[in-house]
């Protein structure tokens, strides 16, 4: 049996992608809810949860990025230019986001700034991701291995649903994240935020289906997997996985809500990805047509079988390192508030 | 009409100068905190502790403007320019790929510990730790290295007008000039680091405040400073006119300022080139100089720019005033650290106030250095992206001028304001100044405490 190289590329890439999903996408969640909370102690709390572990849940995204230009360079080539925008806002969303989070706790006085930016960061990044999935859902225009369409392609009323499915699902995964790390009235209202954001999730997910017929006729006549049984079974198993969430969030259960909206964002993944399968530009280029030279990705994935394992256990033992309550900050740092703030 | 190969090229230029200042500025202080922990470790002196605790804050605040800017460059390959991905993928994409793997999440995995784990972790894991940051830092900037300097000397690769497919990969990472470039760009970051530290501490020292932290710190910083600027300029001599020369002439050429090639060359300081015409309409230069820093004696000739056929030369005046910067404050940044071996061998290096003034005012001179080298290597490999084979005009995407100016747009107000806010905080934090009393490292039972407090508690005070 030979080894399918574009196969085997393609699925770390797809571990990759499912690594930031969840990582990433708790912590984009964090930064989502951010202002819905308006105590400032509680804020703190909630960005210093993912302040040690941030930039490596990022990290995961440029693996995707890099994986895609070495292993399967014309799709790579096709698909930044027409995702041009929303790709460069998300960008700069995490770009606003990231030093956000530095910034902020060297000040103050004028934290509140950073907050807002650190949440509309958070917000811009998710939602242009669901833009982007929109746009792959309802498929790339090419011609001669290049994008043929217009920068403006990728904005179109079905974006914006699967965008707020992406938003709402970031928002639950950060949410119960939140009732893993902190107690009291934060807690609860993580809690009841996760409630909500479960709830928006179902809506989303029911309008992006309802609407396709409509907003994104490709998908209907292009997506092999696009039938009545799947989709029914898609939105049973969304309903369902939602459910047991409520469930378990109106027990006083921290860790099992997580659980499930990680299983929650798994399935809507997954969903996604085997609706444009086996296209990595959906629908003109298959991965295997789009893969690299054999020897490019030999190596990466040699790199990757030795390297990852390490990756994943000192990334678990940063998560070990830094796990439990986040607590509120100790009482000689409220004597400090009083210092001016420069001196 | 907008022009997008143009507003593709200002649009790379911009943040990738933005994004370069960051991680210069992490490879050298990662590399001086790892010094300063294992000098504390080994002394167990607690002003190390301060000065570790100091200057990892300002690391902390450069390396995430060095993580999300960075971020940006990985995806502008392919929003701008396409085509050169889509060629250059099957080389370039394995070697970025597995910088990230090796590099970008060991950073990221231990920076954790090493910004928030003080307390948490052991002290000789802490140490583990910035070593293993500052291990990642320099990892991925060899990395870094090879595929760029790919792009300068490519080798190891057929090319067939659509793809370069990698025959030979060894040849293709370890190409001519990629162990020349990689090894200034390293020095290059210890320096900056190293005139960083010591432009602040001097600004203490002159100020009286923090004396033992600005001595301490002062002294450390221009002795890695003594000992590397020698190397560098020996290293920049070799990889321009030894690996460079060979293989892109016309960046000599251009870096010079000569149209014509001429013997017994004079020094050119200022020129006012005129490309079209192929000739300076205005030159101020030293007689002989340049044949003597050339070719070390009075004859040597320069090759002029108007050898190279003028569709493959770059454009003279960007790499001529690049290399300038990059040349003059270099070498007076190298007349700074012997003088401090000097004034140190004399016992007066805390004394001097005009040392220290010069040294205050040198604090940003190897960001300054870094960009002008680095200027010079990328404007004057045009008009190619990899060097010979693929053309600049024939790598970028197909998006029209409008859209990249307005993201060129969103980019400037972003970073600009980035900048502003950066430069601000890492002012506030010099005016603030080190902790004075020495901070224990916490005690056991305030592990659960907020880990985030200390780090905050420092920048407070």
């Amino acid at each position: 049996m030979t080894l399918d190289l574009p196969l085997a590329w393609a699925l770390v890439i797809g571990f990759a992608l499912t690594m930031y999903v969840i990582l990433d996408g708790f912590d984009l969640g964090v930064g989502m809810l951010l202002l819905t909370m308006g105590n400032e102690s509680d804020r703190d709390i909630m960005v210093r949860s993912i302040a040690p572990v941030w930039d490596g849940n990022e990290t995961w995204l440029v693996l995707v990025g890099a994986g895609l230009l070495g292993g399967f360079p014309s799709a790579y080539g096709i698909a930044l230019p027409a995702f041009y925008l929303p790709l460069l806002v998300r960008l700069l969303s995490l770009a606003l986001r990231g030093t956000a989070f530095e910034f902020r706790f060297q000040t103050r006085r004028r934290r509140w700034i950073w907050d807002a930016a650190f949440s509309i960061g958070s917000w811009g990044a998710a939602l242009c991701q669901g833009l982007i999935v929109g746009a792959l859902l309802t498929g790339v225009r090419v011609r001669d291995s290049s994008f043929a369409g217009s920068a403006l392609d990728c904005l179109r009323p079905f974006g914006l649903l699967t965008a707020l499915t992406v938003a709402s699902a970031y928002m639950v995964l950060g949410a119960t994240w939140l009732m893993i790390r902190t107690t009291g009235t934060l807690a609860d209202a993580s809690r009841a935020r996760a409630r909500a954001a479960g709830l928006s999730v179902i809506l989303a997910v029911l309008a992006v289906v309802g609407s396709a017929p409509r907003l994104a006729p490709q998908v209907m006549a292009k997506a092999a997997i696009w039938n009545p049984v799947s989709v029914t079974l898609f939105v049973a198993s969304v309903v369902g996985i939602c459910g047991l969430l409520q469930n378990s969030l109106r027990r006083a259960s921290d860790r099992f809500p997580f659980a499930w909206a990680m299983i929650l964002v798994l399935l809507v993944e997954v969903a996604f990805v085997s609706t444009v399968w086996p296209f990595i530009i959906p629908y003109e280029l298959d991965f295997w047509h789009a893969a690299s030279a054999e020897r490019s990705q030999m190596v990466l994935l040699v790199g990757a079988v030795a390297i990852l394992p390490f990756v994943l256990a000192y990334s678990a033992y940063s998560y070990f390192v830094f796990r439990g309550k986040v607590a509120p900050e100790p009482e000689e740092v409220s004597a400090d508030t009083a210092l001016p703030e420069s001196v | 009409m907008l022009d997008p190969v143009l507003l593709s090229r200002l649009q790379f230029a911009f943040t990738v100068s933005f994004h370069i200042v960051f991680p210069t500025m992490s490879i050298g202080l990662a590399a001086f905190l790892v010094l300063v922990e294992y000098l504390y470790l080994k002394t167990g002196d607690e002003l190390y502790e301060r000065i570790y605790k100091f200057w990892s804050l300002i690391f902390a605040l450069g390396f995430g403007m060095g993580v999300v800017s960075g971020l940006v460059m990985s995806f502008e390959f392919g929003t701008n320019f396409s085509r050169f991905a889509q060629a250059v993928g099957p080389v370039i994409g394995p070697i970025i790929g597995l910088e990230v793997m090796s590099a970008f999440f060991l950073e990221a995995g231990f920076l954790g510990i090493m910004l928030f784990g003080w307390g948490r972790v052991g002290r000789k894991l802490h140490f583990a730790a910035t070593c293993l940051v500052s291990i990642g830092t320099t990892i991925s900037a060899s990395f870094i290295m090879a595929a760029n300097s790919w792009m300068q000397t490519p080798a190891g690769v057929t090319f067939d007008g659509r793809t370069f497919h990698v025959v030979d990969w060894r040849a293709a990472f370890l190409n001519p000039s990629f162990p020349y470039r990689a090894a200034h760009m390293l020095l290059a970051a210890w320096i900056t680091g190293a005139f960083l530290v010591a432009g602040v501490s001097a600004w203490y020292l002159r100020q009286g405040r923090h004396l033992d932290f600005a001595r301490r710190c002062y002294s450390l910083a221009l002795g890695v400073a003594s000992i590397a600027l020698p190397l560098q300029l020996y290293l920049g001599d070799v990889l321009a006119l030894d690996v460079m020369a060979p293989h892109q002439i016309a960046k000599i050429e251009a870096m010079e300022g000569f149209w014509n090639t001429t013997p017994n060359a004079p020094w050119n300081v200022l020129i006012l080139p005129d490309q079209k015409a192929q000739r300076n309409r205005f030159a101020l230069a030293v007689p002989y100089l340049g044949s003597i820093l050339v070719g070390k004696n009075l004859h040597t000739p320069i090759p002029g720019l108007s050898e190279t056929p003028p569709d493959r030369q770059p454009t003279m005046w960007i790499v001529f005033y690049s290399f300038r910067l990059m040349f003059l404050l270099g070498t007076l940044m190298f007349c700074a650290a012997i003088y401090s071996i000097w004034l140190r061998w004399r016992r007066r290096l805390y004394m001097s106030q005009r040392f220290q003034r010069l040294i205050m005012w040198l604090t940003p001179s190897g960001f300054l250095c870094v960009l002008g080298g680095w200027f010079t290597a990328e404007t004057g490999r045009q008009p190619y992206t990899v060097y010979g084979l693929l053309r600049t005009v024939d790598s970028v995407s197909p998006v029209v001028g409008s859209t990249v100016l307005t993201s060129l747009t969103l980019f400037v107000l972003v970073y600009g304001s980035l900048l502003v806010a950066f430069l601000t905080l890492v002012y506030r934090a010099r005016v603030r100044g080190p902790v004075e009393r020495p901070l224990r490292a916490s005690p056991s039972g305030t592990v659960r405490r907020a880990f985030v407090h200390e780090h905050e508690e420092e920048a407070l005070i």
